[in-house]
Parts: structure tokens; C-alpha cells; sequence
């Protein structure tokens, strides 16, 4: 079995290599696109900025607490976008049935799906991440170390939450729109502070939606550490990633090959 | 590029009508895309209730009307069609060859495939819009007297923003990816453009920068009239909308002027 992890490891390794190197061949467009979306992100305080220059807290939330949710989300995402790439694109691959590359290889077709790609402007969101993570908080090497946890776990909360969306396209045929805002909702919410929501719609934010797992629980971590919290997180993230995969594979049955001639590359 | 006279303008009229005829077949489609606006409306009602509660006020603006200039702003931005990124693609691909030698203008073209299209997004956009901001905030007084008036700043807002898409678009004749810097323009559009909270918020050196760039005049300035009408206002932004429509019309044609130049299409 740890034989098994271990190729498994070296397998997503190789894969995230192979995205990296193909990435960096083209060096200035490359770093262009990291660049501006770091810019990018960081314009999006701005509005925080100017409402904390109206007002002194919003439920207990600060513009400091704010910055964090923001490093949160973003690293999560930008561990989806680098990692698991797929994703997004998940329900495509099933409508057109351009699954069958992956169903020839003795791979685990759900994570040789979502390896395949990966975003080269989300190294933008992961730097403007861990910037304003070490802006907030002067980090130790521990908690940076905890923050990587964090962001990963919230990484695979997204991953498994856009797998599911997905997957819809097994029964609904093509639905990339829905699933899209379906994913863009997570996204979304996960960027407003918890504060600012009603107890019904926070329960939607911890079940159905689940953003309160990618950035308002971690943020309550990092503000005021828990084991019990932290539990809590990595008990759902692994917990949804194994419905997902039930989801994923439970679908790929009623999966019909589109029987096309296609080069597997980057659209 | 080729001028327009007399009844050339037809012509563009009827890509428009093409263009509008096209997006009604996908009439439903643009409903359903308009959940991202409920979804951004109802966070921002959220907000809005919690930061101003029954009676404070932002830059003049109550909670229901903060959630309604937000409905407005957002509907311009959601309703701007990508037709900016066939620039991009035109000069990648050398489609850029056949829209030349067409007997038209290529900026008058997109500006007339982006207006059809704006229309049918804009009102699908403001039905769903609309619904939602009255359940969940109230409804808004509307004085419809100066209707004229606020269509009036809309369409101009709609043509500034066409046209500052459209500059940047044609910087793909020199740099091909013009992605990144729609990145920027969009989140410009944020600050600048007061997409999330009137400008008059902004701390003063911001909000007169905001006041002398275009992006004001085409979100922020129009949203807040239907909101609070002032005629003060009304004359402020027909000014800012005019002298930019200019100015950035005059831009346009000059880029495309000299990026046309640099095209070289092989084969075909």
C-alpha cells in the first residue's frame, strides 16, 4: 500500500513538473500573467479598504481578518488551479467523451483527469497569497507550514466541490454552465466574510455551499487556534473528496465514449 | 479605415439587428447566466444590511438604494458582451483578413455587433435584477419623467465602455495576449469605476482620479443618477461621456490605424 502511495505521489509529481515546464517555455507570458494576477487580487481589497474607512468592524470582522479570509481563498484556489487543473473542465471532457484517453491508461482516471491540466496564472494567486499572509501575521516557519496545510485542505475542499458539479454532465449531459456557477458561487462566497450572513444562509455556507470550510473556518484557525477546528476541517475536506470520487466513478458507468479523434492537449 | 456617410449607417444598423436576432435564440440562456447576478445581490444585500442597517448611509445612499446603484452598475458590466477578446482572436488566427477588405468599418462593426448584443443582455440582466432588488430590498422610487434623461446616460455609458475595451483589444496588433490587461482593466473598473460603492465613498485624491478617468462615466455616474437624479449630476456625466466618447473614438482610430500596418497574414 505505501508502495502504491508512493507511485501515486511520483505520478501527480510528475504531471505538475511536466504542467510547470510547459508553462515556462513561453517565460514572459509566463510571468505576465502571474504578475497581473497578483495585481489583480490585490485590487480586489481595495473595496474592503474603502468600507473599513467607513466603518470600525462588520461583525466582529476587521479589515485585518479580511486580508487573512483573502490569503485563504486565494491559496486555496490557486491550490485547485496548480494541482488539480481538471477541474474545471471536468464536465466538457464527459459531454463531448474525451474520456477515453484516460480510461486507456492504467491510471486512476478521476486524478490522471484532474493533474492534467494546470493553470499557469493561478502561481499569481498563490504568491499573492502567501505576500499577504506574511503581511498580516509575520509568520513563524511553523505557521507558515500550518497556513500550507490549510490552503491545501481548502485546495481539495474546491477540487472535490467542482468534481461533483461536474459530474452532473454524466446524468444531465452538457452543463458546464451550471456547474460553472455552481463553482463560481463557492468562489464567491468564500471571498465575504462570514459575518455579514444570516444563520440560514451560514448553514448553507457550511453544507451546501461549502465556503465556510475554504476560508471562514481557517481563518478562524489562524485568528484563534483549535485542534477541534482543524479536525473539523480535514475531516470534511477528506470526507467530500471521497464523495466526490463515489460521485465521479458512479457517473463514469453510465459514461458513452464520443468515439472522437482528438489530440489530447491544452485547448 | 473607411469613413461611414449618409446611408452607410444602415449598414451597421443591420449588423446590429443580426446581432440582436442572434442572442434572442439564446434567450435563455442569458436568464440563466443572470444567477451570477442574483447571487452577487444577494451577498451585497446582506451587506448592505449589516454595515447601514435601517437608516445610515453611504455617499448619500441608504442600504435599498445602495443594493439598487449596485444592480445598475453590475448590469452594464454583465451586459458587455466579449466582443473585444475577436480582436485578439481576428489577429491570432488572420480572420483579421477577411474583416478587412469588407466594405465597413471595423471598429463601426463591433461597435454595432457589441451594441445588439449589450441590449438583449442588459434587459435580460435588469428583469431577473430588478425582481430580486425589490424582494430583497424594497422597491425604488423612480421618477419617470427623467427616464429620457437616464436612457440617455446609459447609451452613452455603454458606447465608453465599448470604446475603452476596444483600446485596449487593439493593442493585440502589437502584443497578440491582450488577456492581462483586461485583468486590469476589470478590476480598474472596481476602483475607478465604483462598481461596488459609489465613488463620493473613496477618500479624496481617489475620488478625483476617478472623476477625470472614463471608467466613472460609464458605471458609476449613470447607476447613481437612476438612483438619486440630480441634474447637477446629469450635466457632469453627459460632459465627462462626451468628451471621452471623443477622445477615446479618436484613440481607437488612431491604433488601429497604425497596428493595421504591422499585420502580416500568410496564406489564407
Amino acid at each position: 500500500m505505501f508502495t502504491e502511495a508512493k507511485r501515486v505521489v511520483r505520478f501527480v509529481f510528475q504531471y505538475f513538473s511536466a504542467n510547470l515546464q510547459s508553462a515556462m517555455e513561453y517565460r514572459g507570458a509566463f510571468l505576465s500573467q502571474v504578475v497581473f494576477m497578483f495585481l489583480n487580487n490585490l485590487m480586489l481589497l481595495f473595496f474592503w479598504w474603502v468600507l473599513f474607512t467607513q466603518i470600525e468592524s462588520l461583525n466582529g470582522w476587521s479589515f485585518e481578518h479580511v486580508m487573512l479570509l483573502y490569503a485563504v481563498a486565494s491559496g486555496a484556489y490557486a491550490c485547485q488551479a496548480l494541482l488539480f487543473g481538471g477541474s474545471f473542465s471536468l464536465s466538457r471532457a464527459v459531454a463531448e467523451g474525451r474520456l477515453d484517453f484516460y480510461l486507456a491508461l492504467p491510471k486512476p482516471v478521476l486524478l490522471h483527469v484532474l493533474i492534467s491540466r494546470s493553470s499557469a496564472s493561478a502561481w499569481g494567486d498563490l504568491a499573492f497569497s502567501l505576500v499577504i499572509f506574511a503581511l498580516t501575521t509575520a509568520p513563524s516557519p511553523g505557521q507558515l507550514l500550518g497556513f500550507l496545510i490549510l490552503i491545501l485542505a481548502g485546495g481539495v475542499v474546491t477540487t472535490s466541490f467542482a468534481v461533483l458539479a461536474h459530474s452532473l454532465s454524466f446524468w444531465l449531459g452538457h452543463s458546464e454552465q451550471l456547474a460553472g456557477q455552481l463553482t463560481e458561487a463557492l468562489l464567491t462566497f468564500s471571498l465575504y466574510p462570514e459575518g455579514i450572513f444570516s444563520a440560514t444562509t451560514r448553514l448553507v455556507l457550511y453544507t451546501a455551499i461549502p465556503a465556510g470550510f475554504v476560508s471562514y473556518l481557517p481563518v478562524r484557525i489562524l485568528k484563534d487556534f483549535g485542534l477541534a477546528h482543524v479536525g473539523m476541517l480535514l475531516v470534511f475536506a477528506l470526507g467530500l473528496a471521497v464523495a466526490a470520487r463515489l460521485v465521479f466513478y458512479r457517473g463514469l458507468r453510465r459514461y458513452e465514449s464520443g468515439n472522437l479523434v482528438v489530440i489530447n492537449a491544452l485547448d | 479605415m473607411q469613413l461611414v456617410s449618409g446611408g452607410a449607417w444602415r449598414k451597421y444598423f443591420k449588423v446590429a439587428e443580426i446581432s440582436f436576432t442572434n442572442r434572442i435564440v439564446y434567450l435563455a440562456d442569458h436568464f440563466a447566466s443572470s444567477i451570477f447576478l442574483i447571487l452577487i445581490l444577494f451577498i451585497f444585500s446582506q451587506l448592505w444590511k449589516t454595515v447601514l442597517g435601517p437608516s445610515e448611509e453611504i455617499a448619500g445612499l441608504n442600504s435599498t438604494a445602495m443594493l439598487w446603484y449596485m444592480l445598475f452598475t453590475e448590469m452594464i458590466a454583465l451586459s458587455t458582451p466579449r466582443t473585444h477578446h475577436l480582436v485578439s482572436e481576428d489577429v491570432k488566427s488572420g480572420d483579421l483578413a477577411y474583416k478587412l477588405v469588407r466594405p465597413c468599418s471595423y471598429i463601426l462593426y463591433y461597435f454595432a455587433v457589441y451594441g445588439g448584443e449589450f441590449i438583449i443582455r442588459a434587459v435580460t440582466n435588469l428583469t431577473v435584477g430588478s425582481a430580486f432588488a425589490h424582494l430583497a430590498g424594497g422597491p425604488l422610487a423612480v421618477d419617470w419623467s427623467k427616464l429620457g434623461w437616464v436612457l440617455l446616460g446609459f447609451v452613452l455609458a455603454a458606447a465608453v465602455n465599448f470604446l475603452v475595451c476596444f483600446c485596449v483589444a487593439l493593442l493585440a496588433f502589437w502584443l497578440e495576449e491582450t488577456r492581462p490587461f483586461f485583468w486590469i482593466l476589470n478590476k480598474m473598473t472596481f476602483i475607478f469605476g465604483g462598481l461596488l460603492v459609489p465613488v463620493e465613498a473613496y477618500p479624496e485624491g481617489l475620488r478625483r482620479i476617478s472623476y477625470l478617468l472614463p471608467l466613472r462615466y460609464s458605471f458609476s455616474a449613470p447607476a447613481r443618477l437612476v438612483v438619486n437624479f440630480d441634474y447637477s449630476l446629469l450635466r457632469q456625466m453627459l460632459a465627462g461621456q462626451l468628451i471621452w466618447a471623443v477622445l477615446l473614438a479618436s484613440l481607437a482610430a488612431l491604433m488601429f490605424r497604425k497596428g493595421v500596418r504591422r499585420v502580416h497574414v500568410h496564406g489564407g
